[in-house]
């Protein structure tokens, strides 16, 4: 891959799947500052493995493997490498409405029964509420897709029975 | 609306950190940041090639500058010149195979292939590091025999060169050791319950 074309492809990516793959590293760790830091680890290896992309899966999948064997391997006090400083706007672009702020508290309810769940489940069901189906699911895990039905069912028992303890509507 | 679909709608669409980022594309500023970084390392191991290369040069002029080199001193330095080298040579490998960690791989494939990663560069404070601590102490002592003509000097010397690098390297490799078993070990284990985990129905 020339110099040009793997920028042209890693702004591509970044640009169509920055909010799919932080929602990713906001559902494996919950914690802020952590987010940003998984965050960045992803882009890194992204950068570094775009040689190895060969057309064999869709760029999709190819990302989210990425994405989820970072963060399977995510460990902050292992670090060799500095801070990349990604800008990260600090206003939201939403206006405040009723319902906007109703979503956000569905939206914290449920991050924070994600966080309670295993990490294995975590990065299921991170994929599953991406809408990613159960083949797809199956190529980044390695899992067979039989597999992933049975987990995701048990997995949407267990957070739909955390979201009723937290009286979510 | 079923209600996995709402969920995956409010996951999806909710006001959170992730909105934040939807404007914008990537900036030149972060490429130029990723290829610094990607560089960076192969910066790293060629500036530690540099300095061993120095020292080793200038320990050799000033032996000559001072007619102090003899077949001893020279005997004593290439012995563990030759430790050193192979030591990070091997350590330099290493790193480079952290590199080709290929993180496109399936999940089960890619967490066995970071646990033997992992394994092996931990393998380098084992047996390559007692040679290597073994290329210290024989040069050393080597080195100590052409420094002093009186045999009373010439143990002492021993002893003391002994001694210095008995206990640094033992003290190195034990802090080298609880760092392993600090971070790598944990890591390990937990890669290993992820992938019983992940199998398990």
């Amino acid at each position: 891959m020339q110099k040009n074309e793997k920028e042209t492809a890693f702004s591509e990516i970044y640009s169509g799947y920055k909010d799919r793959i932080y929602r990713i590293c906001y559902g494996y760790i919950y914690e802020k500052e952590q987010v940003d830091d998984l965050f960045q680890e992803i882009m890194i290896n992204i950068w570094n493995s775009l040689e190895r992309f060969r057309g064999d899966s869709t760029i999709g999948t190819w990302v989210y493997k990425v994405a989820v064997n970072t963060a399977l391997l995510y460990n902050k006090k292992n670090k060799f490498y500095g801070k990349l400083n990604f800008s990260v706007p600090e206003t939201t672009i939403d206006v405040e409405t009723d319902d906007s702020k109703i979503r956000e508290e569905k939206l914290g309810m449920l991050a924070q029964c994600i966080s309670r769940l295993e990490k294995n489940d975590r990065i299921i069901i991170s994929l599953i509420l991406e809408e990613l189906t159960y083949e797809q699911v199956s190529e980044i895990t390695g899992i067979t897709a039989g597999n992933v039905g049975v987990k995701v069912n048990r997995i949407k028992k267990k957070l739909f029975n955390m979201l009723k303890e937290l009286n979510y509507e | 609306m079923n209600e996995l679909n709402e969920l995956q709608d409010i996951w999806q669409t909710g006001t959170n950190k992730a909105k934040q980022f939807s404007s914008g594309t990537v900036s030149e500023s972060l490429i130029e940041k990723l290829k610094t970084l990607e560089s960076s390392q192969t910066r790293i191991n060629r500036l530690k090639i540099f300095i061993l290369i120095m020292i080793f040069s200038q320990m050799v002029y000033w032996l000559n500058r001072l007619n102090a080199g003899t077949i001893w001193m020279y005997g004593g330095l290439g012995v563990i010149f030759t430790g050193v080298t192979v030591f990070m040579l091997y350590y330099m490998r290493n790193q480079f195979n952290i590199k080709k960690l290929n993180f496109t791989a399936p999940s089960d494939v890619f967490m066995d292939e970071a646990a033997h990663m992992l394994e092996k560069q931990n393998s380098i404070f084992k047996v390559p590091f007692l040679l290597f601590s073994a290329c210290l102490l024989i040069g050393a002592n080597i080195m100590a025999i052409g420094f002093s003509s009186t045999h009373e000097n010439k143990f002492r010397m021993h002893m003391i060169y002994s001694f210095l690098l008995v206990v640094s390297t033992f003290w190195g490799h034990r802090i080298r050791m609880w760092r392993i078993r600090k971070e790598v070990t944990p890591l390990l284990d937990e890669l290993k319950t992820l992938k019983e985990n992940l199998k398990a129905e």
